[in-house]
């Protein structure tokens, strides 16, 4: 198979994460390799406590590994420097929840206009406008100046995903973004990430569910803090079992 | 209104008991406040007001009781003839009349017995008439009377005019039994005034000497005198001091003050009120403090989840503890606004419904001057670094942390 040329947005080698001390440590993730590619879409899955979401964390630069290391769009995250990651975070990276989060004393556009609040550098960079954001997810612009509790889950995800784009992110992070709807729901939550996909959008979504995951290009299976298995759409990208380290690149 | 202000103002008014007891507080604080600075700035511009129009330059003595060498007419002419830079002397002794046919609150008036000195001294203008007190030459001959002016209009008095009233004796050791007496109208005053509890439109002046032997009184109640300038008045009143030190055969029974003195000892007792006052505000400002801290503590207890929130949608910690700083900042300029705002309108409702101390208010903040503005300045200080520790408090909250309690 002929290498895939297109460039890292995520690149994590050999990371561990260990919490605790002596006895109480605990390892949530064990030496994982794993590189995303510019426009790939993954799902990430595994069992409750197998490193997934610690996973997440570590790529959305929210927490950082032990050992090893880890880049995004080309640049080392720093583990020492809280302002570096967060700028980091605040320039390349969308968060999508499960509780969609949208914070319940602002408007629809105010939450929507937050992430640029805390955008530090804007240079040179078109950000998008609320009513721009709104239509991507596709919803009417109406729904702007409402506050999230009088709008319905299904749309409070949506405009949680456009909240995500807000800062026109180079990856976009989901954990469990269809955890708390229902199916009709879920159903156009994951036509948006597809959607996003196809525009080009570099997708990592955690979840467990495999209808989820079946919307993903390759799907990472995660097993008590390794990367246990790769699975790879399409007939150019057939399965494949992972490698001995437990990463996938 | 940005993302920041929105959040932070809506956050609170989520928050209404939470948010009402802060804002309470600091009304209570500046509302309070405002009304002692504004009783105690506009009280002593009264006062010093009051000491300053009294009189011109003024020194006053002033027996002890009782005196061991009365206070005479003699030691007022002394002062007179003797003192440098005096230019008027009235000795003053007052007793009670009960002028025939006059009604209400006129009937007992104080009479003052003094000289044509009186009206140099007390800045009076003689409208018609003369302020010549002199004695009249027959042992039955009526006693010239120099009038204010509310007497002289609601009496309709005018020069030449004959009067009968009573005079009572209200110092112990005079005559016994009310005496008659005669008067004729000699002046009438221009309007003067009130000077704190005297009514100066209210005087009713006659000869020193024949009040003295009518009231059968031994000692006059002052003497008072005009320095010819406010720098000469301490020298004259030591000067006034000494003479009768000398007059009065080395005995200090008598006591000499002056306008400069009884600034002074306004000002010291005002200070003294200050002083209370501070602690009052003192323990306002500590209650306002304890009140943004425990509200903003719970705050950040609340609001664990939305700070890693924002902490993963890009906020720094400078940032979330800007946010809360700045919910800080906005409860307590509120309520400084609002303590202000019904501070103003109790002490002008005060000052329009009450008399006296209530009269003398400052209804206008702008004019208690730097003092009231460094309160507000502390105050707002002092509740901005109270609401430090819970604003630093949520910028240390990881963002893992936060997001796995969701």
């Amino acid at each position: 198979m002929a290498p895939d040329a297109r460039p890292p947005v995520a690149f994590l080698k050999g990371v561990t994460k260990t919490y605790g001390e002596g006895a109480a440590k605990v390892h949530a993730l064990r030496g994982v390799d794993l590189t995303v590619r510019e426009g790939e879409f993954v799902a990430i899955m595994g069992p409750s406590g197998s490193g997934k979401s610690t996973l997440l964390h570590i790529l959305g630069c929210m927490d950082v590994p032990s050992e090893g290391d880890v880049e995004i769009d080309g640049v080392a995250v720093p583990r020492q420097s809280d302002s570096e990651r967060t700028r980091l975070r605040s320039e390349r990276i969308g968060f999508v929840f499960q509780s969609f989060h949208l914070l319940r004393d602002l408007t629809v556009r105010e939450n929507l206009e937050l992430p640029q609040v805390y955008l530090r550098r804007k240079e040179g960079k078109r950000l998008p406008t609320p009513e721009e954001l709104i239509a991507r997810v596709r919803l009417p612009a109406a729904l702007l100046d409402r506050h999230p509790t009088q709008i319905s889950g299904g749309e409070a995800q949506r405009v949680a995903i456009a909240r995500a784009l807000a800062n026109s992110p180079s990856l976009l992070l989901g954990d469990e973004p269809t955890g708390n709807l229902d199916t009709t729901n879920s159903d156009a939550v994951m036509r948006i990430f597809d959607h996003l996909s196809k525009e080009g959008a570099t997708i990592v979504l955690v979840t467990h569910n495999p209808e989820v995951a079946e919307h993903a290009q390759r799907v990472v299976r995660v097993g008590d803090g390794r990367i246990v298995r790769e699975e790879r759409k399409g007939p150019s990208e057939p399965e494949r079992p992972a490698s001995t380290t437990g990463g996938a690149a | 209104m940005t993302s920041r202000a929105a959040l932070a103002v809506r956050y609170m008014l989520r928050q209404k008991g939470r948010t009402a007891f802060v804002v309470m507080t600091y009304v209570a604080a500046v509302g309070v406040t405002l009304l002692l600075t504004s009783a105690v700035v506009g009280n002593e511009q009264s006062f010093i007001a009051e000491v300053n129009n009294l009189a011109i330059n003024w020194i006053y003595v002033q027996p002890s009781v009782p005196p061991v060498y009365p206070l005479t007419v003699a030691d007022a002419n002394a002062i007179a003839t003797q003192v440098p830079h005096i230019t008027a002397v009235a000795p003053i002794l007052w007793t009670e009349a009960h002028f025939n046919g006059w009604t209400g609150a006129d009937s007992n008036t104080t009479l003052t017995g003094s000289t044509s000195g009186l009206t140099s001294v007390f800045n009076f203008d003689v409208v018609r008439g003369s302020s010549n007190l002199t004695d009249p030459a027959g042992p039955n001959a009526p006693l010239p009377l120099v009038v204010g002016y509310n007497l002289w209009t609601s009496h309709d008095l005018s020069v030449g005019q004959l009067l009968t009233a009573v005079v009572v004796n209200i110092v112990p050791g005079g005559n016994p039994a009310p005496m008659n007496v005669n008067l004729v109208v000699e002046g009438l005053l221009a309007p003067r005034g009130s000077v704190g509890q005297i009514n100066l439109d209210q005087a009713a002046i006659v000869p020193v000497s024949g009040l003295l032997n009518l009231s059968g009184q031994t000692t006059l109640t002052y003497i008072f005198a005009s320095a010819d300038s406010s720098s000469n008045v301490q020298a004259a009143s030591q000067d006034i001091q000494n003479l009768l030190f000398q007059r009065h055969h080395g005995t200090l029974d008598f006591s000499v003050n002056n306008q400069q003195s009884e600034v002074q000892f306004v000002l010291q007792q005002i200070g003294q009120f200050q002083t209370i006052i501070q602690l009052v505000e003192m323990t306002l400002l500590m209650l306002s403090a304890f009140s943004i801290f425990v509200v903003m503590t719970m705050a950040v207890k609340d609001r664990r989840r939305e700070i890693g929130v924002l902490r993963a949608l890009g906020a720094e910690r400078s940032d979330v503890m800007f946010q809360f700083l700045l919910e800080a900042g906005i409860m307590s300029v509120v309520g400084m606004a609002v303590g202000v705002g019904l501070g103003t309108v109790a002490v002008r409702f005060l000052k329009q419904t009450g008399s006296g101390f209530y009269a003398a208010l400052v209804t206008n903040p702008v004019d208690l001057g730097l003092y009231f503005v460094e309160l507000l300045l502390v105050l707002w200080g002092v509740g901005f670094v109270f609401s430090l520790l819970p604003a630093y408090q949520a910028s240390r909250l990881e963002a893992v942390e936060a997001l796995r309690e969701m």
